[in-house]
């Protein structure tokens, strides 16, 4: 075993640089090339080979994440999302009306409104058990449905508050998320042999905690709000991303950021240097919904297309 | 092709050959015009090792350090005498129509 040294302690640094993946496999067989080829007495990596060592591990960060995304398994990671939307959003909207009956019986009004967003939500998965197709416009309007009600908070009249109204965009997203998952992939049905008891643990228990966590959040600062919400979402990605197949788990780690987006320009919006400032948030925020609503439109009705074009070349 | 990886392939031609030992073969092979640094090598041999253009023949430490020793596969053969077939061609062409322009040249003189 050979001593380190100055030099290699600093190569090893820049070596840092690399994935993991490639450190694993060229790490140690590019510092004995390294310190082979340094001029004896040198102590510091000249400037020209850290600039090279530097820019090869960036590259390889690129390279590798660039991998990871054709290599995800992206039917499956759209099947998981097809269960874990409705299962978060459930969970979500069923424990936070629980928790105001608790608190406070509203109008019959207001309860039959709260029946119809569960029953609303509940409905595209379980109507996708039969009827995909119907379940995935049925995902599609209620993305539409809450992306007006999430607009309804641009009126000038609502000030800098309608700021609150980022949870409707995120639902919505995770909404058109889930009736892209329903054209493009094997539906519920394929998610829910994906899944592992312990994944169905971590998506009701995330609906769940954020349900209870949100009456809570209205007394506190927006960016800690904000922060909670996306920490709860990240959690979700990673419990899920441990317990099913990686493949399908890294293209689920990637489409977990479209419902998080949001909440992430939210954040880092209500928490810079402006303060409350989120002049920026529609163009931010809204631009994106749309562009990923057109797309999914797009991916519905190509799937119509194709799927009516085998209905009628069956005999 | 880029420049170092058709350097480094080669280098391999002639044998299999550790890391240190093709930034050398390079450098005395291109005359010193062509210096590899340890990120550009390691750059071409992981896409050289995934398009299975060469391969590692053997491990071994020296001096408490992992040396791997890099090989030509039969497709990584293929690929350099495609490419140096390419050059060859070019630098044919390159220096069929040079003669011909010094030949036009002294004709040019010739007349003038």
């Amino acid at each position: 075993m050979t001593g380190e040294t100055a030099l290699e302690r600093r190569y090893r640094r820049l070596i840092a640089l690399y994935p993991a993946e490639c450190r694993r496999a060229y790490g140690e067989e590019m510092i004995g090339v390294l310190m082979a080829a340094a001029s004896e007495g040198n102590k510091r990596p000249g400037l020209a080979g850290a600039f090279d060592l530097i820019r090869g591990g960036l590259r390889a960060r690129l390279q590798a994440g660039w991998r990871a995304l054709v290599g995800a398994d992206w039917p499956d990671a759209l099947a998981v999302c097809s269960v874990a939307v409705p299962v978060v959003l459930l969970g979500y909207f069923v424990s936070q009306w629980l928790f105001f009956l608790h608190v406070f019986v509203g109008s019959p009004h207001v309860q039959a409104g709260n029946a119809l967003i569960v029953a609303a939500i509940a409905a595209p998965p379980l109507l996708a058990l039969r009827f995909r197709r119907t379940a995935a416009m049925v995902a599609f309007a209620l993305a539409g449905l809450m992306t007006v009600y999430a607009l309804g908070g641009i009126s000038p009249d609502w000030g800098g508050y309608w700021i609150v109204y980022g949870l409707p965009v995120s639902a919505s997203l995770a909404l058109l998320l889930g009736a892209a998952a329903l054209a493009m992939s094997g539906g519920p049905s394929r998610g829910a042999e994906i899944l592992t008891p312990r994944s169905w643990l971590v998506l009701i228990g995330a609906g769940i905690t954020m349900g209870v966590i949100h009456p809570y959040l209205w007394s506190r600062p927006t960016w800690l709000a904000a922060v909670l919400v996306i920490g709860v979402l990240a959690l979700v990605a990673a419990g899920l991303a441990l317990t099913i197949p990686r493949p399908a788990a890294r293209g689920l780690l990637l489409l977990s950021v479209v419902p998080v987006y949001p909440g992430a320009v939210w954040a880092i919006g209500v928490s810079g240097s402006h303060g409350s400032d989120t002049s920026g948030f529609p163009s931010l925020v809204f631009l994106p919904t749309l562009l990923f609503a057109a797309l999914t439109a797009v991916a519905l009705w190509r799937w119509r297309r194709s799927t009516a074009a085998g209905s009628m070349s069956q005999p | 092709m880029q420049e170092p990886t058709f350097m480094i392939l080669t280098a391999l031609a002639d044998g299999a050959q550790h890391g240190y030992g093709i930034m050398t073969e390079v450098t005395r092979i291109s005359q010193g015009r062509v210096r590899l640094r340890a990120g550009t090598l390691y750059a071409a041999l992981d896409r050289l090792l995934r398009s299975e253009s060469i391969s590692v023949e053997r491990e071994e430490i020296v001096d408490g350090r992992l040396r791997r020793y890099y090989r030509l596969t039969p497709s990584g053969v293929e690929l350099l005498a495609a490419e140096a077939s390419r050059l060859s061609a070019n630098a044919r062409m390159a220096t069929t129509r040079l003669r011909r322009l010094a030949g036009g040249a002294l004709v040019a003189g010739g007349a003038a």
